[in-house]
């Protein structure tokens, strides 16, 4: 046993799978630049008690999938993992992910995307959290089911300042506008945050450890602004500010990743404080299914 | 043509060419850290906070001061020379200065100042356009009167004086300078004064918790030539903070600390 460096553990996704190779020279791969990350397991077993049996260490007994799940912070570039190829409907068989390598580290498949978050804010470079459920049953054996020696650290792409989504260089606009004339009261945009939580189903058929069907049941995303000021006290019912556009755009110019809510304004809070200046924050949620 | 000397540099403020000027010092800090990924220690670098300028100015304190009139501007520009080289700066705060004044020596006072716009070369020289501030006059010993409320027979050897700012730059996103700048109240003054004992005695201990205890003291020094050139004061005043010290083959000195507070 070992302790292994933060620097020997890259971690990729992939949407094929191709022996568990995930990988930066693998075509099916996207490289992650997770900041850290956290892999949960938990085997469903539920102790089994029998009249007239002493319990002993073996009964136990499969109560239910097991529960797994991924959650890790990462930046973003133009190329590699883009949370939005995870959002929607995406078949069945769910994502691939390889943590360490596929030789040497863990893989796993059928994971699926639960939410992500994100803040956009000025001079700060952007981080997302993303969180995934893991629905088919992970390895389990000494390979890519345990993180080894030997970590394949060649995988990792090359990256540099200009490389990573900033709040220096991304875009918040109205549809085809500035965003000021679509959140008309509203003219400096001290932060953004984005939200995205979805909830799926995975449904199992008897004699298979897998889902044999994964439906996405709903999803929405919500915007939560805060600047100088808010709208006018929205209506009991809210109020549709029209389209808001968020481009994260990294140093070269390029787009990262994009997203468009057209919500409902949701919520409104003003807070101010002794020594400081009144801020205004809305909350626009829109229902994606 | 390299710099000769000290001579030849100037430094104008809002189209002032500053006088009696002794230091002046630009600075930029860049924040940009390293970022590490997993599975990668060197993943490039990224910038976390807006580049932090400051200019600083240390003046003799001999004419009616310039510079104070400019606190609470939130727009300040201005240019340093030296030799043939130009240094241009926009969108400059004060957010403190003090002032210094000590027996045998002549009072300075020096500025800090924030900059959010740009500081750039390159610039053509404004120095013959600029205004000057006015005349230094002859400030002599007597010329500086120190008013307080510890007794005339106690000799005051110094007194310090400033005031600091709570600037707030609110960046908006996608913007390199910032969209607001506000100057967010009270402003914090504060008073140290040095003195040779002779009357002098510490404040009952307890008495501060009494509502009766003075907390608008007139506590300020007035700088005077031919006339009255500046009065620097505390509002609200209190004393926070009192010492003596007394030692062998050396006179009894105490040193008190008086903090103010006014509106912006």
């Amino acid at each position: 046993m070992a302790y292994f460096s933060y620097k020997d553990l890259p971690i990729y996704f992939g949407t094929a799978a191709d022996g568990g190779g995930l990988g930066a020279n693998d075509a099916n791969s996207k490289m992650v630049f997770a900041q850290q990350v956290q892999l949960n397991y938990t085997p469903n077993i539920a102790p089994t008690r029998l009249l007239g049996k002493t319990p002993t260490k073996d009964n136990f007994n499969l109560a239910g999938p097991p529960s797994a799940s991924l959650s890790f912070s990462c930046y973003v570039d133009a190329g590699e993992f883009d949370p939005t190829d995870y959002t929607g409907d995406v078949g069945n068989v769910g994502s691939y992910f390889a943590i360490g390598g596929g030789a040497n580290g863990i893989t796993g498949s059928g994971a699926y995307l639960t939410s992500f978050s994100y803040t956009l804010a000025p001079y700060q470079p952007v981080l997302v959290q993303c969180d995934f459920a893991i629905y088919q049953p992970l390895t389990t054996t000494n390979v890519g089911g345990k993180i080894g020696t030997g970590a394949n650290t060649d995988w990792v792409d090359s990256t540099d300042f200009s490389t990573y989504a900033h709040g220096a260089y991304s875009v918040f606009s109205g549809q085809g506008q500035a965003a000021t004339q679509t959140l008309n009261d509203i003219s400096v945009y001290e932060s953004i945050q984005y939200q995205f939580s979805a909830n799926r189903m995975p449904i199992y058929e008897i004699g298979d450890y897998g889902p044999s069907v994964v439906e996405l049941m709903t999803a929405e995303h919500s915007l939560s602004i805060q600047g100088d000021n808010i709208q006018k006290l929205v209506p009991l019912t809210g109020s549709n500010p029209g389209k808001l556009n968020l481009l994260l755009k990294n140093a070269a110019g390029d787009t990262c990743f994009s997203n468009a809510v057209d919500g409902r304004i949701t919520a409104e809070n003003v807070s101010i404080q002794g020594g400081d200046l009144a801020r205004g924050n809305i909350t626009i949620t829109e229902l994606l299914k | 043509m390299a710099l000769d000397g000290s001579h030849e540099e100037y430094i104008i403020i809002n189209n002032t060419l500053l006088n009696a000027v002794q230091n002046v010092s630009f600075s930029q800090n860049v924040n940009e850290s390293p970022i590490s990924t997993l599975g990668n220690e060197c993943a490039g670098t990224a910038i976390g906070a807006p580049t932090t300028v400051t200019a600083a100015i240390d003046k003799f304190l001999l004419n009616q001061e310039f510079m104070q009139t400019l606190t609470g501007l939130t727009d300040i520009s201005g240019q340093f020379e030296y030799g043939d080289n130009i240094l241009d700066f926009t969108t400059g705060v004060i957010n403190g200065y003090s002032v210094a004044a000590s027996v045998g020596e002549l009072p300075q006072i020096s500025f800090d100042l924030n900059i959010y716009g740009t500081l750039t070369g390159g610039g053509a020289s404004i120095r013959s356009s600029a205004s000057s501030e006015p005349a230094i006059q002859e400030v002599p010993q007597d010329g500086l009167i120190v008013t307080f409320d510890k007794g005339g027979t106690n000799s005051v050897q110094s007194f310090n004086f400033s005031e600091t700012f709570n600037v707030q730059p609110i960046y908006g996103l996608g913007q390199d300078t910032p969209s607001h700048i506000s100057i967010v109240g009270p402003i914090n003054q504060e008073a140290t004064i040095s003195m040779e004992v002779e009357d002098y005695e510490p404040e009952d201990t307890f008495s501060f918790l009494d509502s009766a205890k003075a907390r608008n003291r007139t506590i300020q020094i007035e700088i005077s030539g031919s006339s009255v050139l500046n009065t620097f004061a505390l509002e609200n005043a209190y004393l926070v903070d009192e010492s003596i010290t007394a030692g062998v083959g050396d006179t009894m000195v105490a040193n008190l600390t008086y903090r103010g507070y006014k509106k912006v």
